[in-house]
């Protein structure tokens, strides 16, 4: 099957097109990154400097890496541990699994933290016992992290149940018949088969962990140098009209996006024969 | 052909051989994925639906309609919708111009489509509120017309566009470059004009990957809240989105009101996915 | 005899993919497993191989019994129809994998080498070792799929649609080479097919499978000139149908007489079977009354369609060394078989 290959401008409205597209992006996406910048340096550099200076600032980072830290490798667990089963075995309520696997990404962020409070607020599901015990979940580490396991759960999963599913089980039942083991068939088998498709995932993943802020909102209580991750930091500083610090922590939140765009780009690029169907360009 | 030694394979034998199957680890796999869904996904949403009812199922509807809550559903809805109508047309446009043209820039073009995915909510939400706040680079400029962009349903409007525009372009853009070069020409021989060509033969094929795309950014619209509460102002009744009600009513420990106008957003999320996917059915019929 | 099946049956969702299937194969036989789709021959390799199994019956290779042994320890040589090689790996570690697997009885690295040299040599792929599946050809890909079942020096080798996704000229090269190697290595072979060409060509003996059943198991001559059933008869070749009156084993149609075997002992006016090749054309008035439609020349034959009274269509191959040129399109003639079948 052909298809029509892209073609240099060259009518009146091939440019009108083209330069209305530059427009929009302009306007909506390069102008806000541009304002990011503008506004963190607005006071100049060692003002900016002053951000990373800030203790606020700095324990806002230290527990968001902790989160993603903690995050990133319970999502790998899971996203391989789903997609061997979803696309290696036939089983009774797979489509359904497959749905609640999704649903996460339909679910409003504060939807996401509102759960948790309703399971372990002061009037939650386990409330009384545990304030009986004396554990903390919300407006603590515990229900941070598990808001954000909420939200990115997904991620992993959903980038390697497409592709092991095309990939098929061939080379792994030739494997078995081999004599390779269960982990032998996993680690020089399908691993090697999967694993920028797996980066891929993780990526999104920690772009998105980093950067939760409606479902972290709800359960963190915005305890200064405890429970405020950067995004809430953000919120924090920019309620208090200090725009420099706001910004200025902006700053490392872009930096994380456009390195995330940059490798998802080249794993694109690069390996797109590699990564689930709807990735390659 | 991989699918005939694919799944059917693995299956549990009669008990007088012994049990194995042929890839191993369908216990733990599975058993892995049953925790996490269990723990993260499926109690806590429990905890959700079983919640607003302490009040009645009264309860539960005097919190959705209670004059604040309704009116905040309603801008939440009606912003949605429309960013997502504007979506449709200018999603459209530059997947077109992605995957028909080439000029300079358009790789950088292409991996700037995402950047609203990629970029955490909260930095979109500052960034386009000092845009947009009347003293911004753009919102001084209608100001001068006396438009308010900022802190008015306008701005929870653009910080929708900007979160949607991805899913349109996304959803259509693998479509349109997938098209068979030969259906166009064909239009073309028979005295299709452009536009007709458009219209009639590129459009019904993607208005299955549009109208995804359309409803995907619809639903995140009615659920997104980083990007929306800075450049919206919040004013009760005027531009109050129904998440920030989530949070109000949490803030005043009120645990149900909360959980009943969770579940009320997820109502509307889900129609409009049930939406979708009728209309999809029906394209499907026509074997689109 | 090496392997002995009794009595294999299988289920799938209500109806039976296998039916109480037995038969034996001696030691380094090469025997095809052939049928339609839907008849079982593919579940049946599967069972040996150990990817499926039974609901009832069972397999004894070399006095071990295969149900009880899981796939690994089961030591078979397996071909997949799509090659399922390993695609990350180069040629010589996808054919090395076998032996990578064997923990502590791990062969020395030289001896994996010497293995890998040999059977890229056995294969001809010298110097392919260090390529990967996605730069070779769809024949050069086969032989290593080959290649890498080998080198666990498997007791049984199976092979499903070895051919199947190879073009013509490459399936028939590739076919001779396939039974040279296994008269130099003397493996018992079992191979899958649908192609009833290749398994006569290439087999010592046939399981021609119908629907779950045994349809007969037989060297290609038996299948060929001494078919068991109808099915046998039209699945290995094509033939015409007439009606003629049989007394014993012989058949008259019209004052043409000819031998028929005979299965039923039926007598009477029935309905017989003969192969396109088993006749010939003549102007008298005997055998089938027929019109010629159409002659078609080829190479070494000439092929004429004809109709007969009944308006039933008739195919009929003679060699070019036998050809009455007078001939043509729209003659009446009659159609002379000289053998015939009654199912």
């Amino acid at each position: 099957m052909r298809r029509k290959a892209a073609k240099r401008p060259e009518k009146l409205t091939d440019y009108t097109l083209i330069i209305f597209a530059f427009f929009w992006m302009a306007l909506i996406i390069f102008l806000p990154l541009m304002s990011v910048l503008f506004n963190a340096f607005k006071g100049g550099l060692p003002k900016y400097l002053e951000t990373f200076a800030d203790p606020d600032a700095m324990d806002a980072l230290k527990l968001t890496l902790l989160v993603t830290a903690i995050v990133l490798p319970l999502n790998i667990i899971f996203g391989i541990a789903s997609a061997w089963a979803i696309t290696r075995f036939e089983f009774v309520g797979k489509t359904i699994l497959l749905s609640i696997i999704d649903l996460p990404f339909s679910l409003s962020p504060v939807i996401s933290g509102l759960v948790w409070v309703l399971m372990f607020g002061a009037q939650g599901w386990f409330g009384e016992f545990l304030q009986a015990h004396d554990i903390d979940v919300i407006y603590a580490l515990p229900g941070i992290v598990l808001a954000t396991l909420l939200v990115t759960l997904p991620f992993v999963a959903r980038e390697l149940i497409p592709l092991m599913d095309d990939n098929g089980t061939d080379e792994e039942v030739a494997a078995v018949t081999l004599g390779a083991s269960g982990w032998d068939v996993f680690f020089r088998i399908t691993l090697p088969n999967i694993k920028w498709a797996l980066l891929y995932g993780v990526l999104l993943c920690m772009a998105r962990a980093m950067g939760e802020f409606g479902a972290v909102s709800v359960v963190s209580g915005h305890i200064r140098g405890l429970t405020n991750t950067l995004p809430l930091h953000i919120e924090v500083a920019y309620n208090e009209y200090n725009t420099i610090g706001a910004f200025g922590a902006a700053t490392i939140l872009v930096g994380l996006a456009f390195v995330t765009l940059a490798i998802k780009t080249i794993l694109e690029w690069r390996y797109a024969d590699e990564l689930s169907a709807q990735h390659r360009h | 052909m991989p699918a005939e030694i694919s799944k059917e394979g693995n299956f549990i034998k009669p008990k007088t051989f012994r049990r194995t199957r042929i890839i191993p680890g369908f216990s733990i796999s599975l058993g892995i994925t049953i925790f996490f869904v269990s723990v993260i996904v499926i109690i806590p949403l429990l905890a959700l639906l079983m919640r607003p009812w302490e009040n009645g199922f009264s309860g539960f509807i005097d919190t959705l309609f209670d004059k604040r809550v309704f009116a905040a559903l309603k801008i939440s809805f009606l912003c949605s919708l429309l960013a997502a109508l504007v979506n449709l047309f200018v999603g459209v446009l530059i997947a077109w111009v992605l995957v028909r043209y080439d000029f300079p820039g358009k790789r950088l073009v292409d991996a700037f489509i995402d950047m609203p995915f990629a970029l955490p909510t909260a930095v979109s939400g500052i960034a386009l509120s000092a845009i947009y706040a009347p003293n911004g680079w753009v919102g001084s400029f209608f100001n001068n017309f006396g438009i308010k962009i900022a802190y008015s349903p306008i701005g929870i409007f653009i910080a929708l566009v900007f979160i949607g525009l991805p899913f349109i372009v996304r959803s259509v853009q693998p479509v349109l470059s997938e098209l068979e070069a030969e259906v166009e020409e064909a239009a073309e021989t028979l005295g299709a004009s452009p536009l007709q060509t458009f219209n009639h033969v590129i459009l019904p094929a993607i208005m299955p990957a549009l109208l995804s795309g359309f409803s995907l950014a619809f639903a995140r619209g009615m659920g997104e809240y980083g990007s929306v509460i800075f450049i919206a102002g919040n004013i009760p009744y005027v531009s109050e989105i129904a998440p920030l009600l989530i949070v109000v009513k949490l803030e005043e420990y009120d645990y149900a009101g909360a959980a009943s106008v969770g579940i009320g957003m997820l109502i509307i999320s889900f129609a409009i996915l049930f939406v979708l996917n009728l209309t999809q059915q029906y394209f499907a019929k026509k074997g689109l | 005899m090496a392997l002995t099946i009794n009595n294999l049956s299988k289920q799938f969702a209500g109806f039976a993919a296998l039916n109480d299937i037995s038969f034996s194969v001696k030691e380094s036989e090469f025997i095809a497993l052939l049928g339609p789709s839907g008849s079982g021959k593919t579940t049946l390799l599967r069972m040996l191989a150990g990817l499926d199994y039974p609901d009832k019956g069972s397999i004894d290779f070399k006095g071990q019994n295969f149900l009880s042994l899981p796939v690994k320890e089961r030591k078979i040589g397996m071909v997949f129809q799509s090659y399922a090689l390993f695609r990350h790996m180069t040629v010589a570690k996808n054919i090395a994998f076998g032996l990578e697997m064997r923990g502590k009885n791990k062969p020395k690295k030289e001896e994996i080498n010497e293995t890998i040299n040999r059977l890229l040599k056995l294969v001809q792929l010298e110097g392919f070792e260090k390529r990967y599946p996605a730069q070779l050809s769809g024949g050069q890909r086969q032989r290593v799929a080959l290649a890498r079942a080998l080198a666990i020096n498997p007791s049984l080798l199976l092979l499903d649609e070895p051919f199947g996704a190879l073009d013509a000229m490459v399936r028939k090269e590739l076919r001779r080479w396939l039974r040279h190697i296994h008269d130099e290595t003397g493996l018992t072979t079992i191979f899958v097919t649908h192609d009833q060409e290749e398994a006569l060509d290439l087999a010592d003996r046939i399981v021609l499978l119908e629907g779950g059943k045994i349809a007969q198991y037989d060297t290609a001559d038996k299948i060929i000139n001494h078919p068991k059933s109808e099915f046998v008869f039209d699945f290995v070749g094509s033939g015409n149908a007439a009606d003629a009156d049989i007394k014993g084993d012989v058949a008259n149609i019209n004052g043409c007489e000819f031998p028929v075997v005979n299965l039923t002992n039926f007598s009477g006016r029935q309905k017989v079977k003969f192969r396109n090749y088993d006749a010939l054309i003549s102007n008298e008035e005997k055998g089938i009354k027929a019109q010629l439609t159409g002659i078609f020349a080829s190479t070494g034959f000439l092929r004429f369609e004809a109709v007969d009274n009944a308006g039933h269509h008739l195919e009929i191959i003679i060699s070019e060394r036998n050809f009455d040129h007078s001939l043509k399109v729209g003659d009446h003639v009659g159609i002379l078989p000289q053998k015939a079948y009654l199912f």
